[in-house]
């Protein structure tokens, strides 16, 4: 089963943010930051690449599919 | 919590309070439709506990629509700059699970009336349908929307494990 995962919570640590912080700066709460962190809420596009942006990284260097077998254009 | 609320705090202790109110209004149901089942004095006792309900239920969820108002959430375009959060998404999904439930729950009633309490008016059976519907949401809100984990401040347990 495909599952996302992130690596927020380094991203937090390298610019010794709290979730609270974070939260704060994308507009949610720190309960969504929480939540998303441990994978009990998939974020939605929005704030996926708020978070991106704010930590000024690609999006998928903090968010990555775990057993996604999705083929890609150049498989066809 | 900051002394200042950001809108998103606004929306998810709106959501909260919604949440709480629901809750209440259900146990005022379970005392309406419990009057019907008991002796008249224990409904008219009963009567008098249910009035308090409804007045907390809106000095509850009043100042939070207020809070609302003042971040511009009902207007066309909202001042509550969050996009979805978590808060959000378990309220929605208590309200499709409290809709599944209430429908079996009425399919239910409809086979049971016509058996049980058959001398009882279609307002007690309404009742025990709008319980189980307000019971259902608000509490599978709660459990959904619980949240164990504590803030860990600057994320320093281990920089090398990514999450989830």
């Amino acid at each position: 089963m495909t599952s996302l995962d992130n690596r927020i919570r380094v991203y937090r640590a390298e610019h010794r943010m709290s979730q609270a912080d974070l939260a704060e700066k994308i507009g949610v709460t720190r309960k969504t930051i929480s939540t998303i962190e441990v994978g009990r809420f998939v974020p939605s596009t929005v704030i996926a690449l708020k978070i991106a942006k704010y930590f000024g990284a690609p999006v998928e260097d903090i968010f990555q599919l775990q057993d996604d077998d999705t083929p890609t254009v150049d498989d066809s | 919590m900051s002394a200042k609320q950001s809108p998103a705090q606004t929306l998810e202790k709106f959501m909260q309070r919604t949440a709480i109110g629901t809750f209440l209004l259900a146990v005022s149901y379970t005392i309406g439709t419990a009057e019907y089942l008991v002796s008249e004095d224990l409904a008219e006792t009963l009567n008098i506990l249910q009035k308090p309900l409804g007045l907390l239920v809106i000095l509850l969820v009043a100042p939070a629509v207020w809070s609302m108002a003042r971040i511009g959430a009902f207007k066309a375009r909202p001042g509550c700059d969050e996009p979805e959060s978590f808060v959000k998404e378990m309220l929605a999904r208590a309200s499709t699970l409290s809709f599944s439930i209430t429908f079996v729950a009425l399919l239910a009633l409809q086979v049971l009336s016509g058996k049980f309490y058959t001398d009882q008016p279609p307002a007690f059976f309404i009742g025990i349908a709008l319980m189980v519907s307000l019971y259902v949401f608000s509490i599978s809100f709660f459990v959904l929307s619980r949240d164990t984990e504590e803030d860990d401040d600057f994320g320093d347990d281990d920089l090398g494990e990514g999450a989830a």
